[in-house]
């Protein structure tokens, strides 16, 4: 394993978004792991602080925003990025108010999806 | 070499047929990957609301597999303006190739033409996003429908002009098949329109009833909802199709809304009038159904429901009027007005009596099965009593 390969953690509860978005960041070189509720995704950020977050908002057990708030309150300077088939714009000032990073709608802008990712790790 | 043509040709045109579009591109998609051998493909379709383009389709046992409207690209996307734009040609054929735009680029470029190569640039990126070797747009007139795109083949060979050829056939299939289905909603919408409003008239028709018959407030709503209370049962009983469920509810709707529409023609004196009717002044009531039947006759899509209405006091003992029918020969919408409206005077209030209780009401009906009533419609009374819809 490279030693300075970003981690990514994928929340998402989705089979087949899994796949692809595991997929998608590989080819990007990045160290994927991938959460399917709220709760395995706060036992994974614990155990490999990653870099960033993709994180859903419809997820099992605890909400995604609530995730949002737990890993901007453990570790601030990670970046979070809401991916979320929620247009709403109750759950969108929500996920500004805790600090999200971006926001992004599905159906996903693959292209809008890729170059986020990119600003964020160079940064 | 193309055997398979053919077969995909005709489920092409069936599907149209059909205006599934979403079982079209699945279908055409899934023939293409297994006869072409290739990775994966795709389609992007054109969405009116939202103005953008859905990926809707995405299909690869090996390549990449996108899940189903996870994603979409924008107008703006180089993909949409490669195959919008006049200025954005690299070769004489209508397709996309990633072949064609590398060695396009790799060519290099006057400065003056810096812009372009940027676009192209970024176009490129945008195919190695989707993994797509071949991208073929479809059009209906000047508008962009839809582009299906391809992956490598599994042996890296390149594709066969002829091969290209019939994908753009394919592609024109798709663009029939979304033009079709958008029809299609426009149809139903304006349909949906135009029966509301239908609705509406008939409901201002039966309160103009209600405004001559002091006693019957409420009463023509109250029956229409019985009456479809009654089908609901009748049709699980006998189990109808639910294609026949529906026609019967839209015309017994409208049938019971209007069922004493008639009395528009009657003298409102002897309507509203107190105590026992003479004979002449019952005479006189019992013309109200087909009165009705004269008042809707212009209307030609009416026929089933003039016959309800025609029908609506007739007697399953065949004492009943205007026509003495008897038993089965009464018409099953007119039989189920027939008990809803006795089971509503049954249980309202009159001037000269009190209201009977619910189970009073249907205790009377079912007294008067295979009497007044098809046996059949108080069955389903009495189902709908125990389980308290009415």
């Amino acid at each position: 394993m490279e030693k300075n390969r970003k981690k990514v953690l994928v929340v998402e509860d989705e089979e087949e978004i899994i796949e692809f978005l595991k997929n998608f960041l590989r080819r990007r070189k990045m160290e994927v792991y991938l959460a399917k509720s709220g709760l395995e995704a706060l036992d994974i950020f614990e155990k490999q602080s990653p870099n960033l977050v993709l994180l859903d908002i419809g997820i099992p057990q605890i909400d995604g925003l609530e995730v949002l708030r737990e890993i901007k309150e453990k570790v601030p300077q990670t970046k979070v990025i809401m991916v979320t088939g929620r247009s709403d714009k109750k759950s969108i000032s929500e996920a500004k108010k805790l600090s999200a990073d971006a926001y992004i709608n599905k159906p996903v802008d693959l292209a809008e999806l890729h170059s986020v990712i990119e600003k964020f790790l160079k940064a | 070499m193309f055997d398979y043509r053919r077969e995909l040709e005709k489920a092409a045109h069936q599907m149209i047929l059909i205006h599934d579009t979403r079982l079209l591109t699945k279908l055409i998609l899934r023939t293409v990957v297994r006869n072409l051998k290739i990775e994966h493909a795709g389609i992007f379709l054109y969405r009116r609301d939202k103005d953008d383009y859905l990926l809707t389709v995405s299909k690869g046992e090996r390549g990449l597999r996108i899940p189903e409207g996870f994603a979409k690209i924008s107008k703006s996307n180089p993909l949409i303006r490669f195959f919008l734009e006049q200025d954005k040609k690299i070769s004489k054929n209508n397709f996309l190739l990633y072949e064609e735009l590398s060695k396009f680029l790799k060519k290099g470029y006057s400065k003056e033409k810096k812009d372009l190569r940027v676009f192209f640039e970024e176009l490129k990126f945008q195919l190695e996003l989707f993994k797509a070797k071949v991208c073929i747009p479809g059009f209906f007139r000047n508008r962009l429908i839809g582009i299906l795109f391809l992956g490598d083949k599994i042996d890296k060979e390149a594709f066969l002009p002829e091969e290209l050829g019939f994908l753009s056939v394919l592609a024109s299939d798709v663009v029939m098949a979304v033009q079709n289905t958008w029809l299609f909603e426009d149809l139903k919408r304006q349909l949906e329109k135009n029966r509301n409003l239908f609705l509406s008239l008939v409901k201002v028709l039966a309160s103009a009833i209600e405004a001559k018959d002091k006693y019957t407030l409420g009463h023509t709503e109250r029956v229409t909802s019985y009456a479809l209370i009654l089908l609901e049962e009748i049709a699980k009983m006998r189990k109808f199709s639910e294609s026949t469920y529906k026609s019967l509810r839209e015309k017994l709707k409208i049938a019971s809304l209007l069922h004493d529409i008639g009395k528009i023609g009657v003298s409102e004196k002897i309507l509203n009038k107190k105590g026992f009717l003479t004979k002449e002044e019952r005479r006189e009531i019992e013309k109200h159904p087909l009165l009705g039947v004269e008042i809707m006759k212009p209307v030609e899509e009416f026929k089933d429901i003039i016959e309800a209405v025609k029908h609506h006091h007739e007697r399953y003992d065949g004492k009943g009027y205007p026509d003495r029918l008897k038993g089965r020969k009464i018409p099953l919408l007119s039989a189920i007005i027939s008990v809803a409206d006795a089971y509503d005077a049954m249980t309202s209030e009159r001037p000269y009596r009190s209201a009977l209780s619910k189970q009073e009401a249907v205790k009377e009906a079912e007294s008067q099965s295979k009497k007044q009533f098809h046996p059949l419609v108080v069955k389903a009374l009495l189902r709908a009593y125990k389980k308290g819809k009415l």
